[in-house]
């Protein structure tokens, strides 16, 4: 029965607002009565008793919810003062009846709407918490001093006191529990102990801020402001080493991982500095450099010299604004020694970049004792010196040191002495000897007429690109490739690509075929299918890729390619040569054969043929192919080529009985 | 400008386009390779779609990798034999194996990861990185983007040049290709005979007119424009000088790999990328296609990851040496993973393995990420999450976090709503920053 009672009770937050709504609603209308007498007397008549009832319901409620304990003394001044309201409610509505003069009923109103407001704040109090009303103020910034830190006055109480004290506090203690002082968590709440400081891993303080999001007993409970995840392990780490509350901690004695904690934790402390003059910031522009504002929360700038020589002037235009210089980078830059110096007064400086300048060992001596965290000295010619100097500044935390003076031997000392992070560069074994890649041929050709230009792509100068015509592979004395080759003869082409320093590549070999004659009169007699009817490819003498659909192949579909043409005026060729491909995917197979036939006064005549032998199982490479057939000199008008298609796929193929098709990318006589 | 101080200045997003296999480079399961061949059990897969491509097949044989897996560095990252490169920079990286998404085909898949909506339509990422934080450096788009094509698969998926639009952002927040050769951005030179001066002249003039215009229509779009023929103007001489790799020394090339002297390889591009990030531009994406292995998977992405192995780890030790990993971002991923069963038909040396959008890898360094960790697990199948889940949506807040940007407050307002890079969604995972 109490349980049922304790629950109706816990509705109270929500009835209460059926007559704080209606109340106040009928205050609004007795205000417009003041001009317009008379016009809502009956409503606010309605308005009285509906608040009062709802009043006496949301009282009872109340009651009810006082019953449960959860609340302390404090409760006694919240109800009181909402009975006396509600009693005044009636009072209201008595008046109302007696119809006394407006003026006495407009004044008692609105004292009972101050009551009211006294009465609901009270309440409110206790829901959300005292300070839910206060004024937006600044944060104060807690600082943690660097040499020492109590990690419960500074860290858990500040977390707890966040997320967990508007409902574990001194005014609402759900649970019985109180977070907001070291008696209260050392009490724990109705339910047991907060910290179990035998088992500090089974507490109830880890245990409901762990459970799954959906838990009812999760806490903080889903619909309030989460922990964020570094102050659940803070407060965890806090737990597991026995919750200690009075120990203070030297930064020294705290590990690492905890440390990286703590400074998540604390917003990273950077002195508010008064935003740069429109004036100096222009001026500043004017000089060439760059300029970026670092964030929106701060007057921070991020600054970089865009020119190639920084003059004093320039410096000096910059130095103005010297306080809000976060980062400076000045890669490449000629930098007048003089400036350096000037360094030392850039107070708020985190980062500095200076790869590729003329800085000195000396000049890092104004660097000490500003909050660097990162300096790169890139190509410099700093020594281990100059080093030795700049790690003494102790905010220093990375430091890069590719290519500058320091040898070898001194790099693993340096590296010794110090806990920071410095980087040298690439080890030299990272990447093993490289091979460089075989020379590629600008344009793609090789049928030619009458010569042709060969030309190599060239990466870098450096490469120097040997060749031979005659078959030996090139090596270190063979002819090199300048600007570009000409080729007057078939054979084959060889090349290979040498830098210093990199292995030689591997052998590019290239095929060229000089061709007797061009065809440019030509009658197809048969009909490509699909897309790849452009046939005039078939005698530019320009061969396709692996892929049929480049536009330079002509497919047949079932059918088989016949061209015919003109005998040229001087028959001075031996062969007549067909590129072909096949493809499996594509449906594509080898010509059956290629029959080459002559018109003379007899009529057309066989005068060779090339048996072509087809696969026998399954392929997965694509592979273009030529075929060669020798001819002897004829005396005849026309010639025409037959390129016989199979017709249908062989048994083997997936798609076995299907039309095949046949492609064709050239022919030509040779 | 960043809400917040931040972590992060620059981005190199390397996109691995077609879905690398996480089984076969990053997410070891030495229970697939003993349950080679057994069919995916039900208790697993749970009734989740599959695509069309494999709905129809009548068994789902798991299959592990046929490539080796090692443990790498003090992180003790693993790592497939595929990577001997990104295993020696192991320490520097922070791989995420719970990665996941809703879509379940290429280019919605894509168009997610660059833009936060499956949709075409939404700005890029990168166009919203430079509309929120502008650009480091006058001469050069601050969002600039170079394709690769894998030597994996000859005939890869396609991409489209709105992956990179600015969709309702003002036009200059578009990302620019950059090609190979002579010529890296399209109608960029002069044309034949039109000196510098003459060009000049022109633009004046022709931007006294659009002022004329402007003034008249008040069209802010008449503005962009008129930007955009200036910074084509200045692009005219920073591009050559940024796309000249004459003067990168020989052990530079070397560590990139050979690669790295072919023009328009994914290796010859990471050199750009650095050279770029040293230009201080925002946003640098690369693509690489190719990566999608229905069938033939252990030949071919064997091919695929030797294209990006060496140059990767060479990229991320480059910037590092030169202090720019500091604030550089690197991420390494594609859009989604693939499937722990085959496609097709199992043999005892290949396989291949269809879409996975519930859990795949991805890899990140520098610019304020946590070096040396792994983020996330799978089941010992490597089918579903089961630890610290990673939505694309959170990818996306938790990168957004390091450039200092709350990705709930960085939205524009087009067609009478609030757009965010993370649409409604997107939690920043805070444990895998440094």
């Amino acid at each position: 029965m109490m349980e049922w009672l304790h629950f109706v009770g816990k509705l109270h937050p929500v009835i209460i607002h059926l007559p704080i709504g209606i109340f106040l609603f009928t205050y609004w209308l007795v205000l417009l009565s003041i001009k317009n007498p008379s016009k809502y007397t009956h409503t606010i008549g309605w308005g009285l008793q509906s608040s009062f009832y709802t009043a006496i319901v949301a009282s009872i409620l109340g009651y009810l919810r006082y019953l449960t304990g959860d609340y302390t003394a404090e409760v006694l001044n919240h109800m009181w003062m909402a009975i006396t309201t509600t009693v005044f409610i009636g009072l209201l509505w008595f008046l109302y009846f007696k119809k006394v003069s407006n003026r006495l009923f407009n004044g008692s109103f609105t004292l009972v709407v101050i009551c009211l407001t006294i009465s609901s704040h009270l309440g409110a109090q206790l829901t959300h918490g005292k300070g839910y009303l206060k004024l937006p103020k600044k944060p104060t910034t807690v600082s943690i001093k660097k040499d020492s830190i109590n990690l419960y006055t500074q860290v858990i109480h500040s977390i707890l006191d966040k997320k967990c004290v508007s409902c574990h506090g001194n005014e609402k203690q759900e649970g019985g529990l109180i977070l907001s002082s070291v008696e209260g968590i050392l009490k724990g709440g109705e339910s047991g102990l907060a910290i179990d400081f035998k088992n500090p891993n089974d507490s109830r303080l880890l245990y409901h801020l762990e459970l799954p999001m959906d838990h009812d007993l999760r806490m903080p409970p889903k619909s309030r402001t989460q922990l964020t995840p570094i102050e659940l392990e803070l407060i965890k780490n806090w737990v597991l080493v026995g919750a200690k509350f009075e120990q203070t901690m030297a930064y020294q004695q705290i590990d690492r991982s905890q440390l990286e904690l703590l400074e998540e934790f604390f917003p990273p402390e950077l002195n508010p500095v008064s935003p740069p003059s429109h004036k100096d910031l222009e001026k500043i522009l004017a000089h060439d450099f760059r300029v970026d504002q670092y964030s929106m929360d701060h007057h921070y700038v991020v600054v970089r010299y865009l020119g190639d020589s920084l003059s004093m002037d320039a410096f000096d235009a910059l130095y103005k604004i010297r306080k809000n210089v976060i980062e400076l980078n000045l890669n490449s830059v000629i930098i007048p020694p003089s400036a350096f110096e000037k360094f030392r007064n850039f107070k708020n400086l985190k980062k500095l970049h200076l790869n590729h300048t003329n800085i000195e060992d000396q000049d890092l001596a104004s660097l000490d004792a500003l909050p660097l965290q990162l300096v790169s000295l890139t190509n410099t010619r700093i020594t281990q010196e100059g080093i030795h100097q700049l790690l003494k500044n102790q905010s220093l935390e990375k430091l890069f040191l590719w290519k500058t003076s320091i040898t070898d031997e001194e790099k693993s000392n340096v590296q010794n002495n110090s806990v920071i992070d410095i980087d040298f560069g690439v080890a030299a074994d990272f990447a093993e000897k490289q091979q460089v890649e075989r020379p590629q041929m600008v344009n793609q050709q090789t049928l030619f007429v009458d010569s042709l230009a060969v030309s190599f792509l060239r990466p870098i100068e450096s490469v120097d690109i040997k060749y031979t015509l005659h078959g030996q592979t090139p090596d270190s004395l063979s002819a090199s490739y300048q600007d570009s080759l000409w080729i007057k003869e078939s054979g084959t082409l060889k090349a290979k690509s040498f830098i210093p320093g990199w292995l030689p590549s591997q052998t590019t070999e290239i095929d060229f075929r000089k061709v007797a004659h061009t065809i440019t009169q030509y009658q197809l007699q048969s009909s490509p299918s699909g897309t790849y009817t452009n046939h005039s490819n078939l005698f530019d003498l320009e061969l396709g890729s692996t892929s049929f659909t480049d536009g330079y192949w002509v497919g047949h579909h079932g059918d088989d390619l016949i061209v015919v043409f003109d005998a040229p005026e001087y028959p001075q060729f031996s062969h007549v040569s067909v590129s072909s491909m096949r493809s499996y995917g594509g449906w594509i197979i080898l010509p059956k054969s290629i029959k080459v036939y002559g018109l003379s006064r007899d009529g057309w005549q066989l005068l060779s043929e090339l048996e072509i032998p087809q696969a026998s199982e399954k392929f997965s490479q694509t592979q273009k192919e030529q075929f060669d057939i020798p001819i002897k000199p004829q005396d005849v008008e026309q010639y025409r080529i037959v390129v016989e298609n199979l017709g249908v796929l062989p048994p083997w193929h997936d798609h076995a009985g299907e039309s095949s098709w046949v492609f064709v990318d050239e022919i030509y006589l040779w | 400008m960043p809400h917040f101080a931040p972590k992060a200045k620059r981005i190199i997003y390397l996109f691995q386009s077609g879905g690398p296999s996480q089984l076969d480079l990053f997410d070891y399961k030495p229970k697939l390779n003993e349950n080679r061949g057994m069919d995916l059990p039900e208790s697993v897969r749970m009734g989740q779609r599959l695509t069309g491509m494999t709905s129809g097949q009548a068994t789902f044989p798991l299959t592990g990798s046929v490539y080796d897996f090692a443990q790498y560095g003090e992180s003790r990252a693993w790592l497939s034999e595929l990577l001997p490169y990104i295993g020696k920079i192991a320490d520097e990286l922070c791989f995420v194996k719970s990665m996941h998404t809703e879509a379940i085909n290429h280019d919605p898949a894509i168009t997610f990861f660059q833009t936060g909506s499956q949709l075409p339509g939404r700005p890029s990422f990168g166009s919203w990185m430079s509309y929120g934080l502008g650009s480091l450096n006058d001469n050069l788009p601050s969002f600039i983007v170079m394709l690769s094509k894998g030597t994996g698969r000859e005939v890869a998926q396609p991409l489209y040049s709105r992956l990179w639009g600015n969709g309702f952002l003002s036009s200059l927040h578009q990302g620019v290709q950059f090609r190979a050769g002579k010529d890296p951005v399209l109608y960029l030179n002069n044309p034949e005979g039109v000196s510098r001066l003459e060009r000049r002249k022109m633009l004046d003039y022709l931007a006294q007119i659009n002022q004329h215009h402007e003034e008249n229509f008040g069209d802010q779009q008449i503005l962009d424009r008129m930007a955009q023929y200036e910074m084509a103007y200045r692009m005219q001489t920073s591009v050559p000088e940024v796309m000249d790799i004459e003067n990168e020394p020989d052990a530079i090339l070397q560590m990139y790999g050979p690669d790295s002297l072919k023009p328009g390889t994914y290796a010859a591009n990471c050199i750009l990328a650095r050279r770029l990030i040293e230009k201080d531009v925002r946003f640098v994406q690369l693509y690489h296609v190719g990566w999608d292995q229905h069938a033939n998977l252990p030949a071919e992405v064997k091919r695929q990851a030797k294209d990006v192995d060496q140059p990767t780890a060479a990229l991320i030790l480059d910037l590092k040496q030169r202090g720019l990993l500091e604030d550089t971002l690197v991420i390494w991923g594609g859009e989604f993973g693939r499937t722990n069963y085959s496609q097709g038909i199992l043999t005892d040396d290949d396989y291949g393995r269809d879409h996975h959008p519930r859990c795949f890898t991805i890899f990140m360094a520098g610019g304020g990420i946590q070096p040396g960790m792994t983020y996330g697990q799978t089941d010992e199948l490597g089918y579903n999450i089961v630890q610290d889940p990673m939505h694309v949506h959170d990818l996306q807040a938790t990168i957004l976090h390091l450039f200092g940007i709350d990705h709930e407050q960085m939205t524009y307002k087009y067609q009478g709503r609030r757009f965010r890079l993370t649409d409604v969604h997107g939690h920043v995972h805070h444990q895998i920053l440094a």
